[in-house]
């Protein structure tokens, strides 16, 4: 048991974290505060590194989880009991809780060794399993960002609020994967053994959950993009490809957040691999991604959208349009349109005069970067856009033009 | 206005529509007033010069021995080319040393209150900024209104005779403001033809797809029966001959002119054969002759050549 005076100083301490971090919630509308702000979360760096070995981004983004792992060497969960803003909520909520025994077994360790597995076969757990990639998310309703996939944190962490309310401490003693994490860290000599044999059981019981886990959700990947043949989401530009992409990122929607055309946005997992769940993606029903802008390449806190000069994005091809004859004005009613030529910033579209004179639109894939702007200009109403863009399995620089 | 008198005497049924169709269009009836009276041929002044600033302070001069932009005029709502992220040398928007040259000039005359109005195409940040268009405003204390920001800039307004375009949300600025200029610049356009004043028009609509799916050519004549500006000065220093109406393109020219008229059919029609033949090759050019609009042909006007 800590003393009194101790007590209150980490009550204090925990208030002022969970205040500071409400802070940075709320004003996450800052690219810069939203970029330190998921760092603090360790797995999902954690996961980033381990599915795709990627050490692009800059060392610096690694000190806030250097300091959770220094201090869970030195001293164990002392992360959880003075800092984590989750666990000052749980620990509220507990005070006045009924105290009944839904989960018996601790299984924070088979979460975490079943994370750590998963993230392997590029099933990124961690994204629902931490609980600060989980807070970090909590506030991007309140940003403004109004879409389904932003309330997914939002309606977890209060189902787990809930929880404590029934189970005093339910996840932070039972389920929590970061303070696992925590607890593991700290090296104890004397009992050094017997630890090994307890932890032995529950990485295999990882392995036994995450493997499994993750192939499932490939196999339910491929399964739906067999439907899809050769279809792949709109990403934004210097996200490469959507495994990459996917694993990198950790769904701090800053790039939504910051985006000023409004194209990008996170969608219900559809016609996907489950490790590209939420992840951001581009709808070019909603906006054009600008010939110029470069801001999500400059926010994005985990090197998932690499960072691009304003130069290279524009030889950047990260989709290619294709037109859709039956519901073009230009081909099917006979109307002088061409609006997709007009918007088009690369020249990518041709013109094909019709027999009575009138032009017509044609893709000329080698110049088209796959920007939208066609497909958000495009007026046809009738049978939907009459021209789209389709996602390229690997965004590529092109050299024409 | 005979464009009035039609829209006064509406039906029963469509009465409160009419009304508030009317009220609207009562809102610009200044800007009307100075607009070219019916019969007469109307004048098209064809200045040019190497230096963007003379040829803007004599297209000026021009203006103000022809009345200025009327009597009382407090504000002025001015409907440049801002639509594309394009540098000036691009010919895709309205040259930035034009814009200023006027703004600075139209300040000299007393009037302060000047709006400019636009639904770019593309990003408005990117085309107001790269168009060096946003800059040029600035640097005469005037404000750009970008159309694309939430906020109450529409009016619904009933189009006088429209055979495609029949009603249309327009920016309300270019009705309340006392005069209005339409200050676009002449370019290819892969599907009008060519852009030059009527055409920029599409830039003061909120829905400018309808126009698209609706005839595109008769919708751009159809609102030039409603809107009529003060005065029309194309820009046709430099013209895009292809790849238009954004460019960029290899195929530049040098015209060095700026076209002035009351008359939109008139400039529209004189700038067109810098590019074709005959007026008559643009679609909407031949429907707003038609409709009484303007004459498409040169010999209806009185051009006055002169070296700025």
């Amino acid at each position: 048991m800590v003393s009194r005076t101790v007590g209150k100083i980490r009550l204090l301490t925990r208030l002022f974290c969970l205040v500071l971090f409400t802070g940075f919630l709320l004003a996450a509308s800052l690219p810069q505060l939203s970029r330190i702000l998921p760092q603090s979360g360790v797995f999902a760096l954690t996961a980033s590194f381990i599915s795709e070995k990627n050490i692009s981004f800059p060392a610096l983004w690694l000190i806030l989880p250097g300091l959770f792992i220094l201090a869970a060497v030195l001293r164990g969960r002392v992360f959880c009991l003075w800092v984590c803003p989750m666990g000052t909520l749980f620990s509220a909520a507990s005070k006045y809780s009924l105290k009944w025994q839904l989960l018996r077994w601790n299984i924070a360790g088979t979460v975490f060794w079943a994370g750590i597995f998963s993230s392997i076969l590029s099933v990124p757990v961690f994204l629902f399993a931490d609980p600060l990639s989980q807070f970090t998310r909590l506030g991007l309703p309140l940003n403004g960002l109004l879409i389904p996939a932003t309330f997914i944190p939002l309606a977890f962490s209060l189902a787990l609020l809930l929880l404590h309310f029934i189970q005093p401490m339910i996840w932070c003693s039972k389920l929590c994967p970061l303070g696992y994490l925590a607890k593991f860290l700290k090296r104890d000599k004397t009992r050094l053994l017997s630890k090994f044999a307890k932890e032995r059981r529950e990485l295999i019981g990882g392995i036994v959950v995450g493997i499994p886990l993750a192939l499932c959700a490939k196999k339910l990947g491929t399964f739906q993009r067999d439907k899809s043949a050769g279809k792949y989401p709109l990403l934004p530009p210097g996200a490469v490809r959507t495994q990459r992409f996917s694993a990198l990122c950790m769904r701090c929607y800053a790039c939504i957040k910051v985006c000023p055309s409004g194209i990008l946005t996170a969608k219900f997992p559809h016609n996907a691999d489950a490790g590209s769940w939420f992840a951001p993606e581009m709808d070019a029903d909603k906006g054009a991604c600008g010939q110029y802008c470069v801001e999500c390449n400059r926010v994005c806190p985990t090197g998932a959208i690499n960072f691009l000069e304003e130069k290279a994005k524009q030889s950047l091809q990260i989709g290619v349009a294709h037109v859709r004859r039956g519901a073009c004005l230009a081909w099917t009613d006979k109307e002088y349109c061409m609006v997709c030529h007009e918007y088009c910033p690369f020249g990518a579209i041709d013109i094909d005069e019709s027999p009575d004179g009138i032009p017509r639109p044609v893709v000329k894939e080698e110049l088209c970067r796959g920007c939208g702007a066609c497909q958000y200009a495009c007026p046809a109403k009738r049978d939907g856009k009459a021209i789209i863009i389709n996602g390229v399995e690997r965004q590529n620089f092109l050299h024409a033009g | 206005m005979k464009n009035f008198s039609g829209e006064m005497s509406v039906k029963r049924r469509g009465f409160l529509k009419g009304s508030l169709a009317a009220t609207a269009a009562a809102a610009i009836a200044p800007s009307l007033l100075a607009a070219q009276a019916e019969g007469s041929k109307p004048d098209v002044w064809v200045i040019h010069g190497k230096d963007k600033e003379k040829l803007m302070a004599k297209c000026l001069e021009i203006i103000k021995s022809q009345g200025g932009f009327g009597k009382n005029i407090k504000t002025l709502a001015l409907k440049i080319n801002a639509a594309w992220a394009r540098e000036p040398e691009t010919g895709a928007n309205t040259d930035p040393v034009l814009v200023s040259a006027f703004l600075a000039g139209v300040k000299k005359m007393g009037i302060t209150d000047i709006l400019m109005p636009e639904n770019s195409c593309a990003s408005p940040k990117e085309s107001f900024t790269k168009s060096g268009i946003e800059e040029a405003a600035k640097a005469n204390g005037v404000k750009m209104i970008d159309l694309k920001t939430k906020g109450d800039h529409f009016r619904k307004v009933k189009i006088p005779g429209g055979e495609s375009l029949k009603d249309v949300e327009v920016a309300k600025y270019f009705m309340d403001s006392d005069a209005v200029v339409n200050m676009p610049v002449a370019k290819h356009h892969g599907g009008a033809k060519l852009s030059m004043a009527m055409k920029n028009w599409m830039g003061a609509v909120k829905d400018r797809g309808y126009w698209h799916r609706n005839n595109l050519h008769q919708c751009i004549a159809d609102f030039a029966e409603f809107m009529k500006p003060t005065w029309t000065i194309i820009d046709a220093t430099k013209t895009m001959m292809a790849n238009g109406p954004q460019g960029p393109s290899k195929n530049m020219k040098y015209p060095d002119l700026l076209i002035l008229s009351k008359n939109q059919v008139a400039a529209d029609a004189w700038a067109s054969t810098l590019f074709h033949d005959s007026p008559d090759n643009v679609l909407y050019i031949k429907l707003a002759a038609r409709k009484g609009l303007g004459p498409s042909r040169l010999e209806d006007m009185n051009i006055h050549k002169i070296e700025g």
